[in-house]
């Protein structure tokens, strides 16, 4: 079965993320196309159908978080490696 | 103040669709709903004074004024958590024996029988032990003893603990013995009166359980153990014995006789956990529970605690008060698997009845499965340090960079354990979504957050944790 994610709307990391947390009964690969990544999942049609839903949630959860984070991931960065070389420091 | 900046962020939906969020301080703060997520951190249109003013505070958000300041403030709270666990002190085990008197289903280290030879420590090693133990860590010293049965090797104990004594001064160590106490006898409490010695035992979740368990001949261990108990409060005092238990797929219904039993014991502390998966404990009884079980156990066991405690009678569940810890940034957080980078090594040695040192009890578990030669990171007979896998394993240990815990909200009050991911996944980091230590923390943390919603329940984990 193969679970068709538009480009436009995630991108790579979102559906990496998202398909990490998948449940380890569902196996997948990722291809892609010009416009879409293309999950192919090897399931019966009712294990795709939780699967979707999971994935749903969890691509809604990395959106999201994508989105929030772009704001800040920057700062992050400098926060982190500001308090790893001021520890090196003691 | 409605015109804000966010701070970096992480968050969680609660299973009852409230979000938690958390950032690099470490401080948590819980929103009714996704849609207050989006609203203060996505649109940046949230005009609820009161929650902005106490997310400014919580440093989540921070008007363009104050910005250099909680940047910085953020940056100093970071850095202090790392250090904390940095420098928290170090735990010695001791393996004195391999030898045992039960035959424990989910034995982690493969014990061997009682009478077998080749299996301690001599007593001729002790200078050397205690050579090694005072030069890689600093007074005061934190000792257990582990085995098999420690209590097989007492002789070993007395002997250790006389010239270690003379060595490094009576108020400068204290010694834990952790023991089925189906061994101990008149002698071995005479001989601890007045020391800085106490006992870490094994109740699991009720007697059908215990006994099927932690086989003895007798078929009594769990009888043995509460009159045991019974005679250290009496003869040594209540705070010399703890209680560890293991929950096995046989303990699932145990809760409420786990709690009797403690309660009826005197005892007002206990520490439970769902049996571990490493060394040889993998293939017996870990794969039979799942932490979905053990979560539903748990919930019924702490539930029926704090309502204990809510009538009067107290009693501290010391596994969630050390994930309550973590989340509250208490100063007395320390616990070897919630650190990042892990406490392996830096926070615990183990040194078996060898000789060998490894860098926790887990490690010495794995090698005695699987002979991971690069898991022994000295011995005692000599000077010589084989650091180089460990560092590698520390140097994996910090979990904000790693794939799972990068995005986690409780990647701050959470660690890693890299010999468990090791023993699962052939390396340190592991897959977090199939991992039962991700599984397991995570659970107890939304738990946690599940419990102090009510604040009755919220009241009596602040009372542990002031306590």
């Amino acid at each position: 079965m193969i679970l068709p994610l538009s480009k436009h709307l995630y991108s790579e990391l979102v559906v990496r993320k998202a398909l990490y947390w998948l449940k380890s009964e569902y196996q997948w690969t990722m291809d892609e196309n010009e416009s879409a990544w293309l999950i192919t999942f090897s399931c019966s049609q009712e294990d795709f159908l939780h699967c979707k839903y999971e994935l749903n949630k969890l691509l809604n959860d990395y959106s999201l978080r994508e989105k929030i984070d772009s704001q800040t991931d920057d700062l992050k960065l400098a926060i982190i490696r500001k308090a790893l070389k001021d520890l090196s420091k003691e | 103040m409605t015109n804000y900046k966010s701070l970096p962020i992480k968050f969680r939906e609660l299973e009852d669709g409230r979000t938690v969020i958390s950032n690099l301080a470490n401080t948590y703060h819980v929103l009714n709903d996704v849609q207050s997520l989006r609203d203060v951190f996505e649109v940046g249109k949230c005009t609820d004074t009161n929650l902005l003013n106490e997310l400014e505070q919580k440093l989540f958000i921070t008007s363009d004024l104050d910005f250099e300041s909680k940047v910085h403030l953020t940056t100093s709270a970071f850095s202090k958590r790392i250090n904390k666990d940095l420098a928290s002190p170090r735990l010695i085990m001791i393996v004195p024996t391999l030898r045992c008197d039960h035959h424990c289903s989910y034995c982690q280290v493969s014990r061997v029988n009682a009478d077998l030879s080749g299996f301690d420590l001599q007593s001729s090693q002790i200078p050397s032990l205690i050579n090694y133990i005072t030069k890689i860590e600093k007074p005061p010293y934190k000792i257990e003893f582990q085995g098999g049965e420690p209590l097989l090797a007492f002789d070993f104990i007395q002997a250790f603990y006389e010239r270690f004594e003379n060595e490094v001064g009576k108020g400068n160590f204290n010694i834990v013995i952790a023991t089925s106490l189906s061994l101990i006898d008149e002698s071995i409490i005479n001989w601890c009166r007045g020391k800085n010695v106490g006992f870490s035992t094994s109740i699991d979740a009720g007697k059908k359980a215990h006994n099927k368990h932690r086989k003895l001949i007798t078929k009594n261990s769990f009888e043995l153990v509460q009159k045991n108990i019974n005679w250290i409060h009496d003869e040594l005092g209540k705070d010399k014995i703890g209680t560890v238990t293991t929950v096995t797929k046989d303990g699932l219904e145990g809760y409420d006789e786990l709690v009797d039993t403690h309660m009826a014991l005197g005892l007002i502390g206990m520490f439970v956990r769902p049996v571990s998966s490493y060394g040889f404990a993998e293939e017996k009884q870990a794969k039979d529970i799942s932490i979905t079980d053990f979560m539903v156990f748990y919930k019924k066991l702490i539930r029926r605690i704090l309502n204990e405690n809510l009538s009067g009678t107290p009693l501290i569940e010391h596994f969630l008060l050390i994930h309550y810890k973590r989340l509250s940034n208490s100063p007395s957080a320390a616990y070897v698997d919630l650190m990042a980078p892990a406490g392996y090594l830096k926070n615990s040695i183990l040194i078996d009845y060898t000789g060998n040192v490894f860098g926790s009890d887990e490690a010495r578990m794995v090698y005695r499965k699987y002979g991971v030669d690069e898991l022994i990171v000295g011995n005692i007979n000599n000077t010589e340090l084989y650091l180089e896998h460990s560092t590698q394993l520390l140097a994996h240990s910090f979990n904000f960079d790693v794939p799972g815990c990068s995005d986690c909200v409780y990647q701050g009050s959470c660690g890693s354990d890299p010999i468990y991911h090791l023993q699962d996944f052939g390396e340190p980091i592991g897959v977090k979504s199939y991992s039962r230590f991700c599984e397991l923390h995570k659970s107890i943390f939304d738990f946690i957050f599940e419990l102090i919603r009510d604040q009755k329940y919220k009241k009596v984990l602040d009372g542990w944790l002031n306590g």
